[in-house]
């Protein structure tokens, strides 16, 4: 913030090697791992589940960062402010994965959140920027209050702040089924669904998408809803695990309408980054599946599995098509991608990464997407719980669905006509942005042929569930 | 110590504070309503923190987080009004509907 | 005899890269390097043809560890079926590369497809377990997108969304049922095995077996194509480039009917039992429906298309049939029509190329300009109808033969569908070689050059050495037929 403007290249290429240097630490804990470390008094914890989930977040800011340089450079933005917040919220996200307590996990929750309000009203002067940020402002301050609403019913039965205190005082005083604490539930879980944009609480989700700067809406619509499963997960599974059958039926209808509502408003999108926002709205319904299940059977150990491996899929592959619609929507000149026609051909680099995306999304293997499902769906079918089959059966429907309008774009860039208009224009391909589509394409393509790797993640959540 | 009626001010704080949300146009207000909800949940957690007679006084602690930081939010999100206003003159969340569906 | 396999889908695999590596000013070198690596393949074909495995059923050879805490594991394998379908895989790329003009041969993106292509199908056919099934099964949908989405004709977007949605509305219930057999499995033996030695093993009740059957089958039938689902498939062959429609025609209808003897009948049997009269009577209905309709076509594509659904019923009334004669004839019937409408679609072809129209009225008496184009046509023709002596009669002579002791009904109203296909193809032959030149834009017509020769040449030797000498061809399925009648007469027995 402090360099002269001259020299605000500096800023990207710091934060770019300071998310990098970041790693380090992770790397060094991983390797020296042998059992997990509480700090603070139980209050933050490193086991390996926060360390992978840490790596998730640094290389997805990572990757947001390269998006952001030529973005931000073309505009005249506040750079040094712009990384600073991104920053900031990555070092929410941190927190999250590691808190083990009200306190400690609100915070994180508020510091992930809060530079996102002013990110997403970066644009100044652009009047849908200014309604996206106010419409993520509003409900995101609600949502921080009926979260905290919850966490006070929690105190006060409790008297702790500390998850292991409070669920053990839960289970000691055989309060887990109590009205109040269920009260704190639904708010807990209604305030989180905020962040994780899931039906009905999504209509702000598809507004501030449209309006923020591109970077910021594929870091929104990747890192904070992952910072929001993040902490849903813990609470869920560390707070309220005694009184799964009450959550996991609200969750699993959330699931349901999720998937279907997001997919059906997704098919009638002409605005790429709109219809993104809803297929990411659908996504959640999945992601959300196997703990609503979990909820109902009690395994938590296969929901956080498979809710966690679809979280880390879907993080790389809905970055890579946020970048595909960053690239065409600058070459275009359009919001509309059916004035897309044809312009794979200008660039079949870009167009081949977009498709590959696209029908990663939509789960056609041998990209990391059908793997997502595949988790997904075992978790659903193997629960032996006519629930469980139901929102399978409901997202199996989905999964056809979103074929629709996911093959529709790929469509339009590869077979339409191409706009005279565009005939002129030379595609921009800067190589930051390169280097974003060629790792989110590996990562998709190693993901769906090697799944193999995944299978860390298992004995990661059965650690993560065992203490 | 009386526990009850407090609490229900507390509670009675948050329902006013969600009515506003729902109800209120102005931009500005629905800030207070919100706020009113925080300052429920203050209420709350002081409330409990003497009721349980926290030796820790955690409930206070986590009292004082949240003032900050809904200072804080405060600031923000008058930013984003001042923004908002400055390029519509209105501060309306009714007139805030270019974008449907 | 592991290397042989995995290379049938390294070759393929790494030919595909290899022609998207080579810049696009050595454009002239794509073709060729398509058409020696898909020799490679055809020869390692051969070998398994003529090796310990070409004649048996269904053997995995290699496992590999693929998702270890499930317990997943990548099976591959052979089998009689399987070598011939990747034979007559190998040819058909071989061919339609060496078929397709040069405005085809010459794209980086089209060559590079129909090598992915390859990759896939070769995949469909050799895998050993469920899941590496499923994921060849969509993976081959990729390539087929780009081919029929770029290089297709003018209705190509729509008819290329409908092939794609229809297909992969199918495959998510050939995925669920996956998934499903996947948790039964785990049941059983605590760990996900999909492959097929363990699926033969698993004890299903009764409704699990319905309900896999009903799910992996449905996913099949879309790709065969049965009546009433198969309205992607007239759309998908007009529009597709030539080289497409004969892959589309020759092999991926083909994986249905594949993937229901390999996977539906033995492992489903029971499901097979209670559900095969409904798949038998719509497969009749197919017969009849397709050839119908394509006695009524204008566009010559579209009449190859529906005549494709009429025999692909055929094939679909020997499977139900379920006895052995018509298993076999069934599995003779895939390669046979493989062979045929592949053929039909080149020579197709090569009248677009010259013509731009595939319009049967804008031909008419074109023998006069392109004699050794219309004898391949009328001898294409002979075959597809069943004559006796080429290929086309030994499928369907077997499958009426061995389904009339079940369906003696059904199997009567089918052989009407021999009646029928002779009207179509001969009234079309006659619509468009014989009488006198009617548009003279005909007149100027070249008849076929030596590479377009030289490509269909090999489809009409095959044509009339399987017609003449059947018990060749025969002997590579008969175990794999008994297998599969035996699996289900022994349950028919038990019940």
């Amino acid at each position: 913030m402090i360099l002269p403007r001259k020299s605000k290249y500096y800023v990207a290429a710091f934060a770019l090697l300071g998310t990098l240097f970041s790693l380090a630490p992770l790397v060094i804990q991983w390797a020296n791992y042998t059992s997990p470390i509480y700090a603070f008094e139980n209050s933050f914890v490193v086991d390996k589940f926060s360390i992978i989930l840490k790596g998730l977040f640094i290389l997805i800011t990572y990757l947001t960062f390269l998006l952001s340089i030529n973005f931000i450079e073309s505009d005249k933005y506040y750079q040094g402010e712009y990384y600073y917040l991104l920053l900031s919220s990555l070092l929410g996200a941190l927190i999250v994965s590691s808190s083990r307590d009200l306190l400690t996990i609100f915070i994180g929750i508020e510091l992930a959140s809060t530079p996102m309000f002013l990110l997403s009203g970066w644009k100044k002067g652009d009047r849908k920027s200014n309604e996206g940020a106010i419409k993520f402002f509003l409900l995101g301050v609600l949502s921080a209050s009926l979260i905290l609403y919850g966490f006070s019913l929690l105190y006060g039965l409790s008297g702790k702040l500390v998850f292991s205190e409070i669920s053990s005082h839960l289970l000691s005083a055989s309060l887990a089924n109590s009205p109040v604490v269920l009260l704190s539930a639904i708010l807990v879980i209604s305030g989180i669904g905020f962040k994780i944009s899931v039906v009905p609480f999504h209509s702000w989700a598809p507004d501030t998408y449209e309006g923020a700067p591109l970077p910021v809406t594929a870091y929104l619509s990747v890192s904070s809803k992952a910072t929001g499963f993040v902490a849903l997960i813990i609470l869920l599974t560390k707070v309220f695990a005694g009184s799964g059958s009450s959550w996991g039926i609200i969750l699993v209808i959330i699931s349901g309408l999720t998937m279907t509502l997001g997919n059906l408003v997704a098919l009638q999108q002409n605005n790429p980054v709109r219809l993104l926002a809803y297929s990411s709205i659908s996504q959640a319904g999945f992601i959300l599946a196997p703990i609503a299940i979990s909820g109902i059977t009690g395994d938590y150990q296969d929901g956080i599995f498979a809710s966690v491996t679809y979280l880390i899929i879907y993080a790389f592959m809905n970055l890579g098509a946020f970048l595909s619609v960053h690239l065409f929507s600058n070459y275009a000149g359009s919001t509309n991608f059916y004035e897309w026609g044809g312009v794979a051909r200008k660039s079949p680099l870009a167009g081949v990464l977009t498709t590959v995306f696209f029908f990663s999304l939509a789960g056609i293997p041998p990209l990391g997407g059908w793997f997502a499902k595949f988790v997904v769906f075992r978790s659903l079918l193997g629960s032996a719980n006519s629930i469980g089959i139901a929102l399978g059966v409901v997202g199996a429907i989905n999964a056809v669905i979103a074929l629709v309008y996911y093959a529709r774009i790929s469509k339009v860039i590869w077979m339409d006509e191409p706009k005279s208009i565009n005939e002129e224009k030379i595609f921009q391909f800067e190589n930051p942005l390169k280097v974003v589509g060629v790792f989110t394409v590996l990562i998709t393509f190693v993901s769906g042929i090697f799944p193999g790797i995944f299978s860390y993640l298992g004995e990661v959540s059965s650690i993560f569930f065992g203490n | 110590m009386i526990v009850q009626p407090v609490l229900v001010v507390a509670a009675a704080l948050f329902s006013l504070g969600i009515y506003g949300i729902l109800v209120r146009r102005n931009a500005v207000m629905v800030l207070l309503s919100i706020e009113l909800i925080l300052n429920s949940v203050n209420i709350n957690f002081i409330m409990f923190d003497t009721m349980l007679a926290d030796v820790l006084m955690q409930g206070q602690i986590f009292t004082i987080f949240i003032i900050t930081i809904a200072a804080a939010e405060v600031g923000i999100g008058l930013a984003i009004v001042l923004m908002l206003f400055r390029n519509r003159q209105t501060a309306n969340i009714n007139e805030f509907d270019l974008m449907k569906w | 005899m592991t290397g042989i396999i995995i290379s049938l889908l390294i070759v393929p695999l790494f030919s595909a890269l290899l022609v998207f590596m080579i810049p696009n000013s050595r454009k002239e070198i794509f073709r060729p390097i398509g058409i020696v690596f898909s020799l490679i393949t055809l020869t390692q074909c051969f070998y398994l043809l003529f090796s310990d495995y070409g004649k048996t059923k269904f053997v995995i050879l290699s496992n590999y560890k693929w998702i270890q805490s499930y317990g997943l594991e990548i099976s591959l394998g052979i089998s009689g079926m399987s070598t011939l379908l990747l034979l007559l895989t190998s040819l058909l790329v071989c061919v339609s590369l060496l078929s397709i003009g040069n405005e085809h041969a010459e794209s980086k993106g089209f060559i590079g497809s129909l090598l992915a292509l390859h990759f896939a199908i070769n995949g469909v056919f050799i895998s050993g377990d469920l899941i590496s099934l499923f994921i060849f099964f969509e993976a081959l949908l990729i390539p087929m997108y780009f081919l029929m989405g770029i290089w297709g004709g003018e209705n190509r977007r729509y008819a290329t969304i409908k092939f794609i949605l229809y297909t992969v509305f199918g495959s998510v219930f050939i995925f669920i049922g996956t998934v499903y057999a996947a948790v039964i499995s785990y049941g059983a033996n605590g760990a996900l095995a999909v492959d097929f030695d363990s699926l033969a093993s698993l004890a299903l009740t009764s409704s699990q077996s319905k309900t896999l059957f009903l799910l992996f089958t449905f996913g099949f039938l879309i790709k065969v194509p049965i009546f009433p689902l198969h309205t992607w498939l007239p759309d998908a062959h007009v529009e597709a480039p030539t080289a497409g429609s004969i892959l589309l025609a020759g092999v991926l209808l083909k994986v249905g009917a594949y993937g229901i003897l390999r996977v539906s009948i033995p492992f489903f049997t029971e499901g097979f039992l209670a559900y095969k009269n409904f798949v038998a009577v719509l497969s009749v209905i197919g017969i009849i429906y397709g050839a119908i309709v394509a006695i009524a076509q204008i566009d010559i594509k579209k009449l190859i298309a529906y005549s494709s659904v009429s025999h692909m019923g055929y094939v679909m009334l020997g499977i139900s049939a379920g006895g052995y004669l018509s298993i076999e004839g069934a599995i003779i019937q895939m390669i046979n029509h493989g062979i045929t409408a592949g053929a039909l679609f080149m020579l197709v072809g090569f009248l677009y190329e010259r013509r731009h129209t595939r319009n049967i009225s804008s031909f008419g008496g074109i023998k006069i300009t392109m004699p050794r184009y219309a004898a391949i046509f009328l001898f294409t023709s002979f075959a597809s109808i069943g004559l006796p002596g080429l290929n086309g009669f030994v499928g369907e002579f077997m499958i009426l033969m061995g389904s009339f002791n079940s369906y003696k009904f059904l199997t009567s109203i089918a052989a009407f569908g021999v009646v029928l296909a002779a009207i179509y193809m001969l009234w079309a032959y006659q619509r468009i070689f014989t009488g006198p030149i009617s548009n003279e834009k005909n007149e100027s017509l070249k008849d076929l050059d030596i590479r377009e020769t030289l490509s269909i040449v090999p489809l009409v030797l095959l044509m009339l050495f399987i017609g003449i000498y059947p018990s060749y061809i025969e002997s590579f399925v008969i175990q794999e037929a008994g297998f599969i009648s035996e699996t289900i007469a022994l349950f028919k027995d038990i019940k």
